[in-house]
């Protein structure tokens, strides 16, 4: 849009509004005018009154720390872990490579092989905390659902590089065995209730 | 050249032979009210300034070279550190960019989900920006009243996406999850509490002798300023400037929404404030209008387009073709075809643009970022002479000026 387009443009239809500001006083006497009556207002009191009323609304919130924690969301993105399947126990992550290929910061990294039943296996994986900047794309990425966030964010350490590894991450056989594994809803997630559309799964065929 | 023999102070350029009793003062870039990394250089004349150099990259990081080395949603939470007081529009600024190269049309509740996290993040950006200007002039009250504020909306967002700062929350083609079930009971109780907040506010600040006093004609910026410095958002619209790009090229759903633009012909520090007063009051009147909105939606949340966007998780999980399309849009990304855009979005701090030069490969070409924090730290040059050393700090409080976005 040129300049000429810019001023000739209907500008009525669009609702813009001057906001509510004095003009200010240019000639002495109304400056002077403006100086006695700003100094016997009494806004500084409107002040104080809105300080004193959230006061004795005692209406506080701190919380004390490490002793006591505020809650977090079920979709934050904290540490990472490692799911197994519900009925096998097995773990989910085939292995495939795309969350090290999608994670934006190169902190993933993995080994695998192919195992005597012919099927990969995930010998090795890593996750570089000190680089991960939690953005949540190697959930969203993971066709088995395998690496999901969890809400452990207290990962202090006194080392720059600090891993976790799979040992860390996966979920221990006696936690899977009491139902404790939880499913991620955050990114990555499969809408809730959409398992009602699915006709026949692969195994059907 | 400097004569390494001699003992005399260097300082990048600036001769220190003067007859003069100019002082030159560094401002930043630790200084706390410097908002991030901002080295000001002040030529002193006692306390008035009488030149100004920004010196700016301390916080450089290469974001549009950065581009040049991933794919399109690699690139994506990359934006989110930007701007990190409102992370969410900048990653709406790429994605609406990147849609617009590929012609994606986006499922309509994304488009509610998108403007709800917009004008929050709007709302988040505006409250930091009251909160921390506040504290710069001395009113820690209100810096205190707005965090908490700020926080509700924080913990918003982390409901929804998993993050608090970077959050991102869009991506190319929609956006990742649905609200969760309680995220429009706490937005209407936010907004039923946000006009008192707002009026406490003004309250304490609105006629506040302190405050009147650092604000009232200082850092007049003239309409013909603004203008030929390239200033958006609130600095230009506080100038006497009606534009406002959700209103004039409309996106997303602004052209469905009611709302109107506040703006100001005193061009300083206070019209600023009262500005951005008035768009909280704006955006909260929006986020109203879009709860109705996005009960009348259906579920549906990425564009369908098999050929940029990966299926959603239902359809990689059971259908073959959606998984392989999947693992290629992963492992070679998306090719949109060649092609180049400029896409300007209203972001809280101004015009945020994203231009991006595709020749058909998975990597954008070229992609340039335009940051209106950028633009309005330059204005500092011009703007800062003639004023005191106290003013400094209100005025680079009322430029909002966010580093992440100014350096990139
Ligand atoms: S959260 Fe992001 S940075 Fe961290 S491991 Fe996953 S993909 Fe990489
Ligand atoms: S994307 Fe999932 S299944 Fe593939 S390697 Fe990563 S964790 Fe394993």
């Amino acid at each position: 849009m040129s300049i000429e387009e810019f001023k000739d443009r209907n500008v009525g239809v669009s609702n813009y509004y001057q906001v509510d500001i004095e003009d200010y006083p240019t000639q002495p006497w109304d400056k002077f005018k403006r100086v006695v009556k700003r100094t016997f207002r009494l806004e500084l009191f409107v002040g104080l009154w809105v300080v004193m009323r959230e006061m004795i609304k005692f209406d506080i919130h701190t919380v004390s720390y490490p002793a006591e924690k505020l809650p977090i969301g079920p979709r934050y993105r904290a540490i990472h872990k490692l799911l197994r399947l519900w009925e096998s126990g097995y773990e989910r992550c085939i292995g495939c490579g795309l969350c090290e290929k999608i994670c934006i910061s190169n902190c993933i990294r993995m080994e695998t092989k192919i195992d005597e039943k012919s099927r990969k296996e995930v010998t090795e994986y890593s996750i570089n905390l000190g680089r991960c900047i939690f953005c949540g794309y190697c959930a969203e990425v993971c066709p088995e659902l395998a690496i999901v966030h969890g809400g452990r964010y207290e990962n202090a350490s006194d080392q720059r590089a600090h891993f976790v590894i799979k040992d860390d991450m996966l979920t221990p056989m006696d936690e899977l065995l009491t139902k404790q594994q939880q499913e991620f809803p955050g990114f990555g997630a499969v809408i809730p209730g959409s398992d009602k559309s699915v006709k026949k799964t692969p195994l059907a065929y | 050249m400097q004569d390494t023999n001699r003992l005399r102070p260097f300082f990048e350029n600036i001769a220190f032979d003067r007859d003069d009793n100019e002082v030159i003062l560094n401002f930043g870039p630790q200084h706390p009210s410097a908002h991030g990394q901002l080295r000001l250089m002040l030529h002193l004349q006692q306390e008035q300034i009488v030149k100004a150099h920004p010196d700016v990259g301390y916080l450089h990081r290469g974001m549009e070279k950065m581009a040049e080395n991933m794919i399109y949603n690699e690139f994506l939470p990359t934006t989110d550190r930007m701007d990190y007081i409102a992370s969410s529009s900048n990653n709406y600024g790429f994605a609406l960019a990147v849609e617009k190269l590929l012609d994606l049309e986006v499922p309509r509740r994304a488009k509610v989900i998108r403007m709800m996290l917009l004008e929050t993040n709007r709302l988040m950006s505006h409250l930091f920006w009251l909160a921390t200007t506040a504290l710069d002039i001395g009113a820690m009250t209100v810096f205190l009243y707005a965090f908490r504020e700020r926080e509700y909306l924080m913990d918003l967002i982390e409901d929804y996406c998993g993050a608090r700062l970077t959050h991102a929350a869009i991506r190319i083609g929609g956006v990742p999850l649905d609200l969760q079930d309680t995220f429009i009971a706490d937005l209407k109780k936010f907004l039923e509490k946000l006009p008192a907040n707002i009026k406490d506010y003004e309250d304490l600040l609105d006629t506040n002798r302190i405050w009147l006093m650092r604000m009232e004609n200082v850092g007049v910026i003239s309409t013909d300023m603004a203008l030929s410095w390239g200033c958006t958002g609130p600095m230009l619209r506080a100038s006497g400037v009606e534009w406002d790009i959700r209103k004039e090229e409309p996106y997303e759903l602004y052209d469905e929404v009611d709302f109107d633009i506040p703006v100001s012909d005193k061009g300083d520090n206070y019209a600023r404030y009262k500005v951005y007063m008035e768009e909280m009051r704006q955006s909260a009147r929006i986020l109203d209008q879009l709860i109705p909105m996005y009960y009348e939606t259906t579920p549906e949340l990425m564009a369908h387009a098999p050929k940029y966007i990966s299926g959603s998780k239902l359809d990689i999980m059971t259908q073959n073709y959606s998984l392989m399309q999947h693992f290629v849009l992963v492992t070679q990304g998306m090719r949109p075809p060649v092609g180049e855009v400029y896409v300007a979005t209203e972001s809280p701090k101004g015009e945020l643009g994203f231009y991006i030069n595709s020749q058909g490969g998975p990597y954008p070409y070229k992609l340039k970022l335009r940051a209106p924090s950028f633009w309005h730290t330059g204005i500092l040059t011009d703007l800062l002479p003639g004023h005191y050393i106290p003013d400094v700090v209100s005025i680079i409080g009322t430029t909002n000026i966010v580093f992440g976005e100014v350096d990139r």
